[in-house]
């Protein structure tokens, strides 16, 4: 009996294993710099930071694993986060269930150009960034007029731990658990975001490994002719494709909206190109059908540790933005190298 | 003839790709004033010694004589400065940027280029774009432009194939006229009865030697064919055959006048449940638009599909598959993931259609899966990535992948194309497994010996149209390669 399995287990895990490495090397030489980076608090403080690149590159993994990209996905986010603040006024389900459909919309707008009318992803999500930030900037004095303050809830679901100890009452000091340096620092560490971010990358990892629709991600990535050929109706794949990036990249936007307490129009706009990089890190091919999620939350961990640490050594924005890139085309390039070896 | 009043003379040549050999030890002369006819089936070596020629290869061992002096060509514009110009089956012309500029890039005189285009009655506007003229008056803008430099040499490839009538006359005429002039011209061509018209004399070339010249003349047809086919034609019997025919009395699909395409003319045909038809076509007749239409990847402009009688009309492949039929075409590129697994590309159809993109049953795939595998005894050495397979592997997987679906009728196109022996040998067994269970098979093939191998009838298309209609007992080579270049034969 001959066994094929779903993956070729020794290349994931071959590039899983370097992206580990590097990811590991990074945190150490965080932790030389200030010891207080190999407390619990500050891993906590790294996931906590990751969440919301984590969600915008689960969406632009799963764009870029069918041969597409989404390039309005900054705007999807804040635009997102923009209508949960201003439409809070009408009850928070109805302000969630608009930008939801902002998102859809959006999302099946980009879908049926690239999957419909052929055009090409890179030209249709960069037109569709420059259309949005056209509509918010004149949304904001006219239609979209009111309170740019995020809704109290997601202020608190996106900063708060999970467990909530502050009606716990204890006879003595001793017998509360919140005065153990241990259990402090878990509280700490299992932030909203981060579970939140966790939920939906199991959910992710679960569709691209296990459904009918992820094994058609890849294949229209690799090779959309043969999809087509196999009877796939492409285009819907792809609507679906860049509907679901549009979601992700939706709640990445209202949890980093929650994280700053406010939203202003540039919001998400640095998280954009790092969405990218996280994904191409992470051993997706730019060029679709080869990849995964699990390599982009290794990216996107990388990503973060690396911004922290230009953090810690408290270099100007610009030595920043340099140091940053080069690193990023570093990690790229050793990648590629890797991955041409196996 | 002797060699030292050849124009040209080919001693020895040989070319091989890796391990492909593509002329070994070919001889070939041409005399001054002389229209040399270049024959052969597909892969005898033909377009090899064509591009060793034009310089746009060079050759691993023998050498070139023109008027008596050795030369080897390093690149087309050093065989043209040598005068050796060619005239290539496919336009030689940059299709974005105008005819002047094409003119500019071969260093060709515009006043002579008009000039020779008058002469066959022609005009084109230097300035218009290459890809907005028509495929004929192409073909003789870039015949005018290897006139232009005054070739010793004109070699021909295909030349007539895209034409219609009045054009392949002036062709003709062209043709006649250099010969007039003391030039000579290698002509090659599927139209026999053009060069049994028009050359003096004929080489056929089999497996990349030459096996055969003579003076071209009515009724030469039958050497040509003998020579093409060689001992090939002897004594193969069809005992590779490994099940009895199970063909039944009802129709599956019958094609009601077809036309579309350039070649596409009033096609019809019928193939039963449990039958294998074969398909033979000289390249270009229309038999890749034929196997498009019926897998749904193209719309015919009119006649009617009818599926166990009922007419049908394909907007996409899915349509196609819906109703039993699926489609390996000649490209197994276009077919295959290559960089997924093998069990991804061979499950790929199972999901199909939205209601199919939940959750995956894992059990039922693999027993599927393995089921092809070991049916079609796919080596699952290099399993992760198809790419990794060899073309014989590859293309059980295309077939694969329809054994685990699921069909009533498999169109198969040149399916064993650049495959060894022995894979071709499974899939012809395959393809009688197939109708040994009831289901119907079409099968393109450019070779035509696999006709007998694996069909229970052919149809030979030629111009469009069905030419002939053979029993198995009638597909031998020469039938089928006769009725492919128009020639009628006895049922």
């Amino acid at each position: 009996m001959i066994k094929l399995k779903m993956f070729d287990e020794s290349r994931i895990s071959k590039s899983m294993l370097s992206l580990t490495g590097i990811l590991f090397a990074l945190y150490i030489i965080t932790g030389l710099l200030d010891s207080y980076n190999f407390s619990i608090p500050a891993i906590g403080n790294i996931f906590y930071l990751g969440a919301a690149l984590g969600l915008l590159a689960a969406g632009q993994t799963i764009c870029m694993l069918t041969g597409g990209i989404d390039l309005s996905l900054a705007m999807i986010a804040t635009g997102a986060a923009f209508i949960v603040s201003v439409k809070s006024s009408s009850g928070l389900l109805v302000a969630l269930s608009l930008a939801l459909l902002y998102c859809v919309v959006i999302g099946a707008i980009n879908g049926l150009a690239v999957g419909l009318l052929g055009m090409n992803p890179l030209i249709m999500t960069l037109g569709m960034n420059a259309v949005l930030i056209g509509v918010f900037t004149v949304g904001v004095t006219t239609f979209l007029q009111g309170s740019s303050t995020v809704p109290e809830a997601l202020v608190t679901l996106s900063t708060a731990s999970i467990i909530d100890t502050s009606g716990w009452v204890f006879e003595s000091a001793t017998a509360d658990p919140r005065s153990w340096p241990f259990f402090a620092s878990i509280v700490d560490t299992l932030s909203w975001p981060f579970f939140i971010w966790l939920l939906v990358s199991l959910i992710v990892l679960f569709i691209l490994a296990r459904t009918g629709l992820g094994r058609l991600i890849y294949a229209i990535g690799d090779n959309a002719q043969s999809a087509r050929l196999a009877g796939v109706k492409v285009w819907q794949v792809q609507v679906t494709t860049y509907v679901m990036c549009a979601i992700l990249g939706g709640i990445g936007g209202i949890i980093l909206g929650g994280q700053s307490g406010a939203v202003a129009l540039s919001l998400a706009n640095s998280f954009l190109l790092p969405s990218v990089a996280a994904v191409v890190i992470g051993g997706t091919s730019i060029m679709g059908g080869i990849g995964g999620y699990k390599g982009t939350m290794m990216g996107t961990l990388i990503l973060t540790l690396l911004s922290s640490l230009l953090t810690t050594i408290n270099s100007s924005e610009a030595v920043k933005q340099m140091i940053y890139g080069a690193i990023v085309l570093a990690l790229a390039w050793t990648y590629a190298k890797i991955s041409e070896k196996s | 003839m002797a060699s030292n009043s050849s124009l040209l003379s080919i001693k020895g040549l040989e070319k091989s790709y890796g391990s492909v050999i593509a002329l070994k030890n070919a001889d070939f002369e041409v005399s001054p004033g002389e229209i040399h006819a270049l024959l052969g089936a597909n892969g005898a070596g033909k377009s090899t010694l064509v591009k060793i020629l034009t310089g746009v290869i060079t050759s691993n061992s023998g050498t070139i004589s023109l008027n008596g002096k050795q030369l080897t060509f390093s690149s087309p514009d050093d065989a043209r400065k040598n005068g050796v110009a060619p005239v290539f089956q496919d336009p030689a012309l940059i299709p974005d940027i105008s005819i002047q500029r094409n003119l500019t890039l071969t260093g060709t005189n515009e006043a002579r280029f008009i000039s020779e285009l008058a002469a066959m009655g022609l005009k084109v506007n230097l300035n218009e774009i290459a890809a907005n003229i028509e495929l004929p008056l192409l073909r003789m803008i870039d015949l005018a432009r290897a006139l232009s430099h005054d070739p010793e040499l004109l070699i021909l490839d295909e030349i007539t194939a895209a034409l219609p009538i009045d054009l392949a006359e002036k062709v003709i005429a062209v043709m006649n006229n250099q010969k007039a002039k003391g030039k000579s011209i290698i002509f090659i061509s599927h139209r026999l009865a053009e060069i049994e018209e028009i050359c003096d004399r004929a080489t056929v070339l089999r497996d990349g030697v030459n096996v055969d010249t003579f003076e071209a003349s009515q009724g030469s047809e039958e050497r040509i064919v003998q020579a093409m086919l060689g001992d090939k034609n002897k004594g193969n019997s069809n005992d590779s055959r490994s099940s009895k025919s199970n063909i039944s009395s009802e129709t599956f699909l019958e094609i009601k006048g077809i036309s579309g395409g350039k070649h596409l003319k009033d096609l019809s045909f019928t193939i039963k449940k449990g039958e294998v038809l074969g398909v033979a076509a000289l390249e270009g007749q229309g038999q890749d638009l034929l196997f498009e239409i019926l897998a749904g990847e193209s719309n015919p402009e009119s006649g009617d599909i009818l599926i166990n009688g009922k007419k049908v009309i394909f907007s996409h492949p899915s349509d196609a598959i819906k109703l039993g039929i699926s489609y390996v075409p000649g490209d197994r590129k276009s077919a295959l993931m290559p960089q997924r697994s093998i069990r991804e590309n061979l499950a790929l159809t199972r999901f199909r259609g939205i209601s199919k993109w939940g959750f995956i049953n894992s059990k039922d795939e693999e027993v599927r899966v393995d089921d092809a595998v070991s049916s079609l005894q796919i080596d699952t050495r290099a399993k992760s990535q198809v790419k990794r397979l060899s073309g014989g592997n590859q293309q059980k997987v295309t077939i694969g992948r329809w054994v685990t679906t699921g069909f009533d009728l498999l169109l198969c196109f040149d399916p064993t194309r650049g495959i060894d022996v022995g894979t071709k040998q499974q899939i012809y067994e395959l393809v009688r497994d197939f109708a040994s269970q009831g289901k119907s098979v079409l099968l393109f093939t450019s070779e035509l010996r696999e006709i007998q191998l694996a069909c229970d009838r052919a149809i030979v298309i030629y111009e469009g149209k069905v030419q002939a209609d053979l029993p198995i007992d009638k597909c031998d080579e020469e039938n089928l390669l006769n009725a492919a270049h128009g020639i009628a034969v006895a049922k």
